[in-house]
C-alpha cells in the first residue's frame, strides 16, 4: 500500500453540520432567548433522533480506512457487515477539495472523488476527510494511477503534489456584484418551496403563546377584509422580494470568490465563503454546456451559464441541489465567444431551426393548460362557498394568461440544429434553456409523436447523452420532422 | 428501412399483464360495492372513478395488445439499432452500437410461461428495450449485437 490504511480526520463527523443540527440550533436559541427551556424538553423525542446523527458518524469514522495502492483506492466501512469498495484508478473522473467552515478551522481538506459510475443509478461516490499532507498524498498517488486514463481530470493539473495553487491559463474572477444579481434574477420557485418549508418547521418551534397573542388573528381578519384577488396579489409581492433578497444573500454565500482558470486542457472552479470548493474538469470530460436564463434574465439580457460533465453540480456532493455553474452572470451577447473559447467544438454556432406555424397548436395541449382552465372554472365556482372568493375570477383568468402565454414562448423559444461538432437546443417558457452538446457525448436520439402529430410532419426530439443525472435527456417539443432526419445524420455511428 | 416485427405470443404476454393490472382495480371496486355502503360526495367519486378506471382497463385489455404489436419493430444493421413502439405517442428511438454499455437478456414470469426474451440496450443515459423475442431471436440479436460493438470499436481503435 502506497497510503494507508488509514481513517480521515476527526473533522468529518462535522460533515453537512448545519443541514443536520440546524433545527436544534435554532430551537436552542429560541429557548435560550425566550428563558423557556420548555421547547427542548417537549421535543426531546427529534432531538435523540437528531442527535443520533453525530453518534452515526463517529462510528463511521471509527470504521472506516481508506487505502491507496498502484492500482486501486479501496475503502473499508461497517460496524456489523463490514463492506469493501475498491475503486480502479484508472475509471476515476474527478478528485476535487472543498472545504467547509470547521474544515478550514481544523485546517483539513475533503476530497470528493468519483468515476462515471455516477451517471447511472449506483454512485460510486467518495468523501475523504483528509489533513492538509494526508489529502496531498492521496491526490498524487490517486493522479499517478492515471495511465491509461481517457481524459482523466488531472490532466491539467501541473504541480501533482500541491493542493490548489496558482496555474497559468486564462483567468476570470467574477464580480460579487455579478453574483448577487444571480441571485436577484435567479427563479424563485424552488426556493419559496424551501422557504414555506423552513417557516412551516420554524412555526412549530415558537411558542405558543406567539400565536396566542392575537397577532395571527388581526392579520387573518386583514387578509378576510382585503378579498381573495389583493390578499393573493400582495402575498405574491412579499414572497417574491422576500425570494430575491434571500436569493441573493445565499447566492452571496454560495458563490463568494467565484473564480473561473482556464488552461487549455481543463477548467478549474473555485467557489465558496464558508464552505471553500474546488473543481477540476478535462475539457475531454466536458458533455456540453448549458445557458439558463430566468424570465427576469431574458429582460435583463443576461443568464447562468453551466457545465454539463460528470462529478460537477447535482450530486457531485451531499449537496443535492449544487448547480454544475461555469459562469454566473454571462451577458447574452457574449454566450457564442465565451463558448468558443473554453470549448472550441462549440464555435460554429448555427441558426436554430424552429417549429412551423402548424406545430403551435401542439404547444397548447399540456397539463399546466389543462390545471389553469380548471382553476378558472374553480374561481367561478369558489364565491359561492365564501364571499371571501368574491372576484376570484380574475386571478383565474390571470393565471389561464400566463400559462398560454408560457405555450406562446415555448413555441417561440424551440429550435434545434446538429453539425460534426455539436448539437444545440433552446427550449423552455418564460424560463429559457440553450444546451451545446457535444457530437462525440451524444448516445441516442429519439422522436416521439402521438399519430396526428407525425402525420403533420411534427414530433418531440429526445437526446440521451452522456452528462450527469437529468441532464442527460434534452427535449424540444413539436419540431419538423426535416430537423429530426437532420440531427440523426450526424450522431456517430 | 424495414423493420422485424416480434413475436405474435407477446400480445398474449400484454393481455396478461393487463388481466393483472384490470384486477388489481376490479377487485377492490367490486368489494366496496358488496361490503361497502358508499356515501357522500367524495367517495361517490372515488367508487365511480374505480368503475372508470376498471372500464378503461378493460378496453385496454381488449383493444390496445394489437395496436400496440403493429406499431412495434425494431431495425439493426451495422452501425445502429432503432426501435420504434408505443400505443398513442409513437416514439422512434435510433441508438449507434458504438455507445451501448451492456446488453441484458432476461425474461420475467409471464414471459417466461409464453418462452419470450427482451433484449434490454443499456446507455450510459439509460436504457432501451426490445421484447417479445423467442430465445434464438433474442440470443442472435445479444451476439450479433456484441460482435457489432467490438468490431466498430476495434475499428475506431478504442479495443
Amino acid at each position: 500500500m502506497k497510503f494507508g490504511p488509514q481513517k480521515g480526520h476527526v473533522a468529518c463527523i462535522f460533515d453537512n453540520f448545519f443541514k443536520d443540527f440546524g433545527l436544534v440550533l435554532i430551537a436552542l436559541i429560541v429557548s435560550l432567548v425566550s428563558g423557556d427551556m420548555d421547547l427542548l424538553s417537549e421535543n426531546v423525542g427529534v432531538l435523540v433522533i437528531v442527535l443520533l446523527a453525530p453518534v452515526l458518524r463517529v462510528v463511521g469514522w471509527l470504521t472506516t480506512t481508506y487505502a491507496v495502492d498502484e492500482e486501486k483506492l479501496l475503502i473499508k466501512s461497517g460496524l456489523f457487515t463490514r463492506n469493501e469498495l475498491e475503486v480502479p484508478l484508472s475509471t476515476i473522473t474527478t478528485v476535487d477539495f472543498s472545504q467547509n467552515i470547521f474544515h478550514q478551522i481544523f485546517g483539513v481538506y475533503k476530497l470528493n472523488i468519483d468515476n462515471n459510475a455516477n451517471i447511472a443509478d449506483g454512485q460510486t461516490k467518495v468523501h475523504m476527510t483528509l489533513k492538509k499532507d494526508d489529502a496531498a498524498a492521496v491526490r498524487s498517488l490517486l493522479m499517478k494511477g492515471r495511465q491509461g486514463m481517457d481524459g482523466s481530470n488531472f490532466a491539467a493539473e501541473q504541480d501533482e503534489t500541491s493542493l490548489p495553487h496558482r496555474e497559468e491559463g486564462t483567468r476570470y474572477q467574477v464580480e460579487t456584484s455579478d453574483v448577487l444579481l444571480m441571485g436577484l434574477l435567479k427563479s424563485k420557485l424552488l426556493f419559496l418551496l424551501e422557504l414555506f418549508g423552513a417557516i412551516a418547521v420554524i412555526a412549530n418551534l415558537l411558542p405558543a403563546d406567539i400565536f396566542e397573542s392575537g397577532i395571527m388573528d388581526r392579520l387573518i381578519e386583514k387578509i378576510a377584509e382585503m378579498g381573495a384577488t389583493p390578499a393573493v396579489l400582495i402575498t405574491i409581492a412579499v414572497l417574491f422580494v422576500t425570494g430575491s433578497l434571500c436569493g441573493m444573500i445565499g447566492s452571496f454565500i454560495r458563490y463568494y470568490g467565484f473564480k473561473i482558470l482556464d488552461n487549455g486542457e481543463a477548467v478549474k472552479i473555485e467557489y465558496g465563503l464558508l464552505n471553500r470548493k474546488t473543481y477540476t474538469i478535462a475539457k475531454k470530460k466536458i458533455s456540453g454546456v448549458f445557458y439558463e436564463q430566468s424570465a427576469l434574465m431574458r429582460i435583463a439580457k443576461v443568464g447562468i451559464l453551466n457545465l454539463m460533465a460528470v462529478g460537477y453540480g447535482a450530486g457531485s456532493d451531499e449537496d443535492a441541489s449544487e448547480e454544475a455553474i461555469l459562469f454566473p452572470l454571462l451577458k447574452e451577447n457574449q454566450l457564442t465567444e465565451v463558448i468558443g473559447k473554453i470549448l472550441p467544438e462549440m464555435q460554429a454556432v448555427e441558426a436554430y431551426q424552429k417549429p412551423e406555424p402548424k406545430a403551435l397548436r401542439y404547444f397548447f395541449i399540456r397539463f399546466s393548460v389543462f390545471f389553469a382552465l380548471a382553476v378558472l372554472a374553480g374561481s367561478f365556482f369558489l364565491p359561492k362557498v365564501d364571499d371571501f372568493f368574491q372576484g376570484a375570477w380574475v386571478l383565474g383568468a390571470l393565471f389561464l394568461m400566463y400559462r398560454l402565454g408560457a405555450c406562446v414562448m415555448a413555441y417561440l423559444t424551440a429550435g434545434a440544429y446538429g453539425n460534426l461538432q455539436h448539437f444545440s437546443f433552446c427550449y423552455g417558457g418564460y424560463k429559457k434553456m440553450r444546451v451545446f452538446v457535444k457530437t462525440s457525448m451524444i448516445e441516442s436520439i429519439e422522436s416521439v409523436g402521438s399519430r396526428w402529430k407525425r402525420k403533420r410532419g411534427v414530433m418531440d426530439i429526445n437526446i440521451g447523452c452522456l452528462a450527469p443525472g437529468g441532464e442527460a435527456t434534452q427535449i424540444v417539443d413539436n419540431l419538423p420532422e426535416s430537423t429530426f432526419n437532420e440531427l440523426k445524420e450526424y450522431l456517430i455511428y | 428501412m424495414e423493420y422485424k416485427k416480434l413475436d405474435k405470443k407477446i400480445i398474449d404476454g400484454w393481455r396478461t399483464s393487463r388481466v393483472i393490472r384490470l384486477a388489481c382495480f376490479l377487485i377492490p371496486t367490486l368489494a366496496a360495492t358488496i361490503f361497502i355502503d358508499i356515501d357522500g360526495l367524495v367517495w361517490n367519486i372515488i367508487y365511480y372513478g374505480l368503475w372508470a378506471i376498471c372500464a378503461y382497463c378493460l378496453l385496454g385489455l381488449i383493444f390496445y395488445p394489437p395496436i400496440e404489436y403493429r406499431q412495434w419493430g425494431y431495425y439493426i444493421d451495422e452501425e445502429k439499432v432503432v426501435i420504434r413502439h408505443g400505443l398513442f405517442f409513437i416514439s422512434q428511438t435510433i441508438i449507434p452500437i458504438i455507445r451501448i454499455q451492456n446488453i441484458t437478456i432476461s425474461q420475467g414470469p409471464i414471459n417466461r410461461h409464453l418462452g419470450l426474451y427482451k433484449v434490454e440496450i443499456a446507455l450510459a443515459s439509460g436504457s432501451h428495450e426490445i421484447v417479445g423475442l423467442d430465445q434464438e431471436t433474442a440470443d442472435a440479436i445479444g451476439e450479433s449485437l456484441r460482435a457489432k460493438l467490438y468490431h466498430r470499436m476495434e475499428a475506431k481503435g478504442e479495443l
